[in-house]
């Protein structure tokens, strides 16, 4: 009988290693396409920094509202004038009570004159709607140094 | 001469796949990439801390006498600086009132800390004061605005908000 010099070839090989490499690489990529689109559509404003701070979790029962330099604000990332972000804290505090929060990102380069009606804006409502004097709720986003 | 009947195939040791080579690159890269991107978290300055009322009437209960009662702050643009008026002396920067507060805050951190930022002053700037004065431990710090005008009718709030 004559004995074959060279191996056998198997009839199928599969090799697996390329298949679960691509479909890490499509994870990764879904996972990165999806947080860079949360972050865009945030548009926030670019924040001060600070060295203190607290990494407290978000209030769910919270609006978010940015001021940018040119004084422009959004409200929960859509343009909105003054008097519709008076009336959102209006409904908010009048619908969550003290349990209600504003998240105010403010524009580092933003002057002060555009940062204080919103100030205005919500001791007002607060003393309004919820009648006390100290005010809760208001929350100032920062980064951190 | 004989002709091979079969192509000749390299030896699989011979054979370098560089496929899951370079696919295990791109990962590795791509991982890199997204951690040192990675969002910067954001931290928040919230009024149960900062800005336990906005300095318009806030009541100051009359405790026994101390020695110092209040620390207001003016923070004021001069050129293209900003410099903070306390006690009718002017503080140069943001950087030299630190010590100055630290101070202040050695003796009684428990005074209120108001501070009254002129219109053009940057927001960045606000917030540099204020996180100096949450360093320096100071326990309440509020804005000072105007009263507020033109506030509509207070209706009265249902009971579950009333005090």
């Amino acid at each position: 009988m004559r004995i074959p010099t060279r191996p056998r070839e198997s009839g199928v090989n599969v090799n697996i290693t390329s298949l679960i490499d691509v479909i890490f690489l499509l994870i990764i990529f879904f996972l990165a396409a999806s947080h860079f689109g949360r972050t865009t559509a945030q548009n926030l404003p670019e924040l001060p920094e600070a060295r203190s701070g607290d990494a407290v979790t978000k209030n769910p029962l919270s609006i978010d509202v940015n001021i940018f330099a040119d004084g422009t604000l959004t409200l929960q990332d859509a343009p909105a004038t003054l008097a519709q972000v008076e009336a959102a804290i209006h409904d908010g505090l009048i619908k969550h009570g003290e349990s209600f929060g504003v998240y105010l990102n403010g524009e580092k380069t933003a002057d002060f004159s555009h940062i204080k009606p919103i100030l205005l804006a919500y001791q007002n409502e607060f003393l309004t709607v919820i009648g006390k004097r100290t005010i809760t709720g208001l929350n100032f986003s920062v980064l951190k140094q | 001469m004989k002709v091979p009947s079969y192509t000749r195939r390299r030896d699989s040791r011979e054979m370098l796949s560089m496929t899951p080579m370079i696919d295990i690159v791109f990962l590795l890269l791509i991982f890199f990439v997204c951690a040192s991107i990675g969002q910067r978290p954001l931290f928040y300055f919230s009024s149960e801390s900062v800005a336990a009322g906005t300095g318009v009437d806030v009541p100051i209960e009359q405790p026994p006498p101390k020695l110092l009662e209040k620390i207001d702050l003016k923070i004021r643009r001069q050129g293209e600086q900003t410099v903070v008026e306390m006690d009718g002396r002017t503080i140069d920067s943001l950087e030299a009132l630190r010590p100055v507060l630290l101070e202040l805050s050695e003796l009684a951190s428990d005074v209120p800390v108001n501070i009254d930022a002129a219109d053009e002053i940057p927001y960045a700037d606000l917030i540099a004061v204020l996180d100096i004065c949450r360093e320096t431990k100071f326990e309440s710090l509020n804005f000072v605005l105007p009263p507020p005008k033109g506030r509509r009718p207070a209706a009265a709030p249902p009971k579950r908000y009333a005090e």
